[in-house]
This record gives C-alpha cells, sequence and structure tokens, in this order.
C-alpha cells in the first residue's frame, strides 16, 4: 500500500471556495488589517514620537478610541481570516506546488502573510488577556510583525488583482451573487452539461478549479450556499464584537463575558494594570514622609500631600486607557501640571521628566511632552471620583492627561524635572 | 480542466501598472518590518522563539481546525438537510474562535497579576458563550429552513 496521496484542488467541491467568496472575505478582512495597522501605529508613535511630531492632547478620547478600535478589529479578524483560510484552503493543494520563478514567490508572499497573520493575531489575543507563554519582548515583534503583515498583504493584492476586480464586479441581486447565470463548479456537473452551457470558464482560476456560467439560476443551491456562509461570518464577527467590547465600551460591559477586562471592575470601580504590590511601592507610597520633589530652572522644592491638596484643585472627567484595549472613564482631582512648573521658574514649552516611585520598569520613567504640560487637564491627580486615589492607582500622586496612552500616566509619582528650554 | 490560475494576467495597461506599484510597494514595507526585527529583536534565542511561533500558529491550523473543518464537511454536513448547512458551517467557525478565546481566557485567569485581569467567572463565561454559540446555530438553521421555498 503506497502512502495516502495529498488532495487535488478539485476535490472540494463546495461552491463556498469561490472567487467571489473568497473576494469578499479578503476585502472585510483586508480593511480590518489597514485598520488595526493605523491604529496600531498611532500607539506606537504616541509612546515613541519622532522629533517633528506634534502631539495632541485633543480629542482626549483620541487615545481611547483608537486602541479600543484596535484591539476590537483585531479580535473580529480572526473569524474573518479562519473564513479566508477556509475558502482558499484547496488552493494550497495546487499541483505541481510551483509552476515558475514569479508562482514560486507567489507562494512564498502567501505563505509568509498566513503565517504572520496568524502570528500576529493569536499573540496580540494572548497579551491583552496579559498571558505571555513565549521568551520574546511582544512590543518589539508585535510592532515589527505589522509591517510584515502589511508588505505581505499589498504584495497579495498585487498578485491577486485581476481576480479581485473580477470577483467584486459580480452583481449581488436580491442578496445573492449573481452574474449572467448561476456559477457552479465544473467538477459537480457532467462535461455535457458544461459544453451546453457554451461559455467555458470566464470566472475560473477558482481552487476549486473551474467555474462555468449557467443560464439556470441558482441550479444547485450553490448560491445559496455562499450566501449562507457570508452570512455565518458576518454573524461570527458580530457575536465575538459583542461578547467582548464592552471592556472599553461601558454600556456593553454586561455582555463582555469573553473579555480580559470589565471597565468596571477594580479597586475604586477602575481596573488596574500593574499594582502598588507588584511594583514594590507597597510601603514607600502611603510613607507619611513622602514629598513630591519639583525641579526646574527656577530651583528646586519639595512639597507633601497637604500641601499640594491646600493648592488650586482641578477636575478632570477623562479616561484611562490601556494599550491592551480597555479603557474606562474617571473624574479626578489634583494639581494643574502647569502650576506645578510655574513654581520652579519653567515655561508651559517646557517638556517634563516623570519619575516614580518604582524602582527600574520600563514604565517607572516617562516624558510629558510640553502639548500635555499646557492643558487645562493634565493634572497629578490625588483624589480618584471623589476619595483619596488607591494605592493600586497611583496614591499618593499620579499623572493624568488627555488622549493618551495608560502606561505612560505615572503612577506614585516621586519627581518632576524640568528637561529642557523651560527657563521662564 | 483549466489548471488553477495563480496568477493572472493583467486585464489592462493600468492595472499592470497598479500591480508593479502594489509589488514594490509590499516589498518596500515587509523590508522595513525584516529590517526592524533584525534590529529590535537582536539576540538568537529569541530569533528562535519567534520563528516557532511563526512556524506553530501555521502548524495548530492544520493539525487542528482543518482536520475538524473536514470532518464536518465530510461526515456531518452531507447527513443533513442543506437548509441546515450554512448555520452549521458559521457555528464551526464560532466555535473554531471561541476554542482560541478560551485558551487566552483560561491561561489568562491562571495567570492574572491581579484581580483586575479577567474577573469573571470563566467556567460560566465559556458556558454562556457556548449557550449563545448553540442557540445561534438553531436560530440560523431555522431561518435557513424557513428562506428556502421562495
Ligand atoms: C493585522 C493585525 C495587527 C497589526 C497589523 C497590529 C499592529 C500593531 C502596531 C503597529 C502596534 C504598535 C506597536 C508599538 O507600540 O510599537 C500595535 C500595538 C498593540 N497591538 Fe496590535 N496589531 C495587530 C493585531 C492585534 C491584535 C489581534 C491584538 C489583540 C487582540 C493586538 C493588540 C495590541 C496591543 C495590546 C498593542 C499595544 C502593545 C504595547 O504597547 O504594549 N494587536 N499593534
Amino acid at each position: 500500500m503506497g502512502l495516502p496521496r495529498p488532495p487535488t484542488p478539485e476535490a472540494f467541491r463546495s461552491p463556498i471556495h469561490d472567487e467571489r467568496v473568497v473576494a469578499r472575505v479578503g476585502v472585510w478582512l483586508g480593511i480590518a488589517f489597514v485598520v488595526v495597522f493605523v491604529t496600531g501605529l498611532v500607539s506606537h508613535f504616541l509612546q515613541n514620537p519622532l522629533p517633528w511630531m506634534p502631539l495632541l492632547p485633543e480629542p482626549s478620547w483620541g487615545y481611547r478610541v483608537t486602541q479600543g478600535v484596535h484591539v476590537a478589529a483585531g479580535i473580529a479578524c480572526l473569524p474573518l481570516l479562519l473564513a479566508k483560510l477556509y475558502a482558499v484552503y484547496p488552493a494550497l493543494f495546487e499541483s505541481p506546488p510551483v509552476k515558475s520563478p514569479a508562482h514560486a514567490l507567489e507562494r512564498a508572499s502567501v505563505a509568509l502573510l498566513v503565517a504572520s497573520s496568524i502570528f500576529q493575531l493569536v499573540t496580540g489575543l494572548f497579551n491583552v488577556f496579559q498571558w505571555y507563554p513565549w521568551a520574546f519582548s511582544f512590543v518589539a515583534v508585535h510592532y515589527a510583525t505589522a509591517w510584515v503583515v502589511i508588505g505581505s498583504l499589498v504584495i497579495h493584492v498585487g498578485v491577486k488583482l485581476p481576480i479581485i476586480v473580477r470577483a467584486l464586479r459580480t452583481r449581488i441581486v436580491d442578496g445573492e451573487i449573481v452574474d449572467e447565470g448561476s456559477v457552479v463548479p465544473a467538477g459537480t456537473l457532467g462535461v455535457d452539461v458544461v459544453a451546453a452551457a457554451g461559455m467555458d470558464g470566464q470566472l475560473s482560476s477558482v481552487p476549486d478549479g473551474e467555474n462555468v456560467v449557467l443560464p439556470v439560476p441558482d441550479a444547485d443551491g450553490s448560491a445559496a450556499t455562499r450566501r449562507g456562509f457570508l452570512a455565518g461570518v458576518a454573524v461570527t464577527v458580530l457575536g465575538l464584537t459583542a461578547l467582548t467590547v464592552g471592556q472599553t465600551v461601558r454600556p456593553l460591559a454586561p455582555l463582555a463575558v469573553l473579555a480580559p477586562r470589565d471597565p468596571r471592575v477594580g479597586p475604586q470601580g477602575l481596573p488596574v494594570n500593574k499594582t502598588a504590590a507588584a511594583a514594590g511601592v507597597s510601603e514607600t507610597a502611603v510613607d507619611p514622609a513622602w514629598v513630591l520633589r519639583l525641579e526646574g530652572p527656577g530651583g528646586t522644592r519639595e512639597l507633601d500631600r497637604a500641601a499640594l491638596l491646600a493648592m488650586d484643585l482641578h477636575e478632570a472627567v477623562l479616561p484611562i486607557a490601556c494599550v491592551e484595549g480597555w479603557s474606562a472613564t474617571a473624574r479626578w482631582e489634583g494639581v494643574r501640571v502647569r502650576d506645578l512648573v510655574a513654581m520652579v521658574g519653567a515655561q508651559e514649552t517646557a517638556d517634563l521628566a516623570v519619575e516614580s516611585l518604582q524602582q527600574g520598569g520600563s514604565y517607572s520613567r516617562s516624558v510629558l511632552q510640553h502639548e500635555y504640560v499646557a492643558h487645562d487637564d493634565t493634572l497629578l491627580a490625588l483624589r480618584l471620583d471623589g476619595e483619596d486615589l488607591d494605592v493600586d492607582h497611583g496614591f499618593p500622586a499620579r499623572i493624568i492627561a488627555p488622549n493618551r496612552p495608560g502606561v505612560l500616566q505615572t503612577k506614585w509619582v516621586a519627581r518632576l524635572s524640568v528637561i529642557d528650554g523651560g527657563a521662564a | 480542466m483549466r489548471e488553477y490560475d495563480a496568477t493572472p494576467a493583467s486585464t489592462s495597461r493600468g492595472q499592470a501598472a497598479l500591480r508593479w506599484v502594489l509589488w514594490i510597494g509590499g516589498a518596500a514595507l515587509l523590508a522595513f518590518g525584516v529590517l526592524t526585527a533584525l534590529t529590535t529583536v537582536p539576540s538568537t534565542s529569541q530569533r528562535i522563539n519567534v520563528l516557532l511561533w511563526l512556524a506553530g500558529g501555521v502548524v495548530v491550523h492544520d493539525a487542528v481546525l482543518v482536520p475538524l473543518a473536514l470532518l464536518v464537511g465530510v461526515v456531518v454536513l452531507p447527513r443533513v438537510p442543506p437548509s441546515w448547512r450554512p448555520a452549521l458551517r458559521g457555528g464551526l467557525l464560532a466555535l473554531a474562535v471561541l476554542g482560541i478565546v478560551a485558551v487566552a481566557l483560561v491561561a489568562g485567569a491562571a495567570t492574572r497579576a491581579n484581580p483586575s485581569v479577567v474577573p469573571q467567572d470563566v467556567g460560566a463565561a465559556l458556558a454562556l458563550a457556548g449557550i449563545v454559540l448553540v442557540v445561534g446555530v438553531l436560530v440560523g438553521m431555522f431561518l435557513g429552513g424557513a428562506r428556502r421555498p421562495r
């Protein structure tokens, strides 16, 4: 007995393996990938601004929306990618596997697209659940892979463009994809039917072999099958989104059973990423001897919490928006950062280095750029929703500024120092 | 039978030009990604780990999800009325996605760093999602049957 032979593309008879289905799922997936790529770049450049890039504190909800969309669209890509792979799967059994150098490149680009997409979606998903079962830096690899995914996607669209255009031109009538007649794979019909139809293969190059145009509408229910498949994909995407997006869209929080976060759950009704214990500040944060150290061109000041509370306090209703896609709005109360820098003789055009009580760790220090320093709502927050900050939310004092990744809203602030150019 | 045409010819000069733009642009984006990876992921052990994960995703897809889809396609679908098939196919897709999310949910709950990460009861959450899935499939089967005789 020999080995079982691999199937041929023609062995897959379902009318779903059809360029018109593949192209439509592909358009949805392609749009989602572009949205996810662009929103991911927003996050990247907010955290790693290029020198010439202005930072915009308005709109205050910008980061919340872009990162919420990033993760929601990224999660929606999971069913879209699986559906796409399902529809094109027969094409992977092409024979001969490689026909020409161009064809070899084409197949290599598809292999890279598939591998990097699965990788990106799955590691992204695990990351938002704070599960890191790998041995590399997620952010660095996720960023590089984003370019690989998008690059191989653009190449892929270039290769398939004639098919995509043709497939998308087919009309949709009464909810069904139609053209001159209904289209069925030749493999499911006798040769004489194909001959009788007399219009060989205008819609060929479909993974399961050849399609022929038949004058009989929907002779065997193929159109209904395709329509049903697309509907099933759409319903799955909507259902998955409904059960997860509540981590950032608060009214849907009760539905978000599959989300990693509930925006209502945590100390003071707000989720926490790093706790005081995890940051190693459980004792230093509640030490009554804590003082805020201010350093600027006009000298150095030290203020304890009582002195800060005695200053002109302001309130700002701002979201805390995590890179991981969850967000929640809260009412923060504290001292305007620009009032603090003014006390040490600096102008609003100064960038500010913020240091935490936390020792080490990539987020123990952050830079608050002058655009934020100048803004009315950028606070050294002391209170949250009318109470003293919980120690896990950064007691005795934390930074909160509009339109900014949560990881940069440094907690347990110990020192604010004017970086340069801030002399009054 | 005409063979599967993986690299079709352009239908107009404009289209041919656009395809070249896409190829060159795509190759540039791709090259930037690879160069970025080479500079930001410097250690060999990390690079090997990335490659393992890249291959691993494909292997799991082919070893777990594809056999499941083939099983349903070859064994289940031919034995049920055609009007039920789309809903069952959709259910299969949803089941695969739920399986992946379930892994993340269970692992996230098991390794949670503080109580606000995966705060829900994971068993109840998965049971509820499973019920939603089953109800969705049943509704789809019913609608499929209702739509058929037109
Ligand atoms: C086609 C798919 C995707 C692309 C192209 C993409 C792209 C990006 C990019 C460019 C960044 C910025 C990285 C940086 O700050 O240097 C990013 C960040 C992020 N993405 Fe994605 N992403 C994809 C899928 C996903 C998915 C599916 C999830 C989760 C469900 C996800 C979760 C995240 C998270 C949590 C961050 C923030 C990382 C951090 O700064 O800690 N991504 N993404």
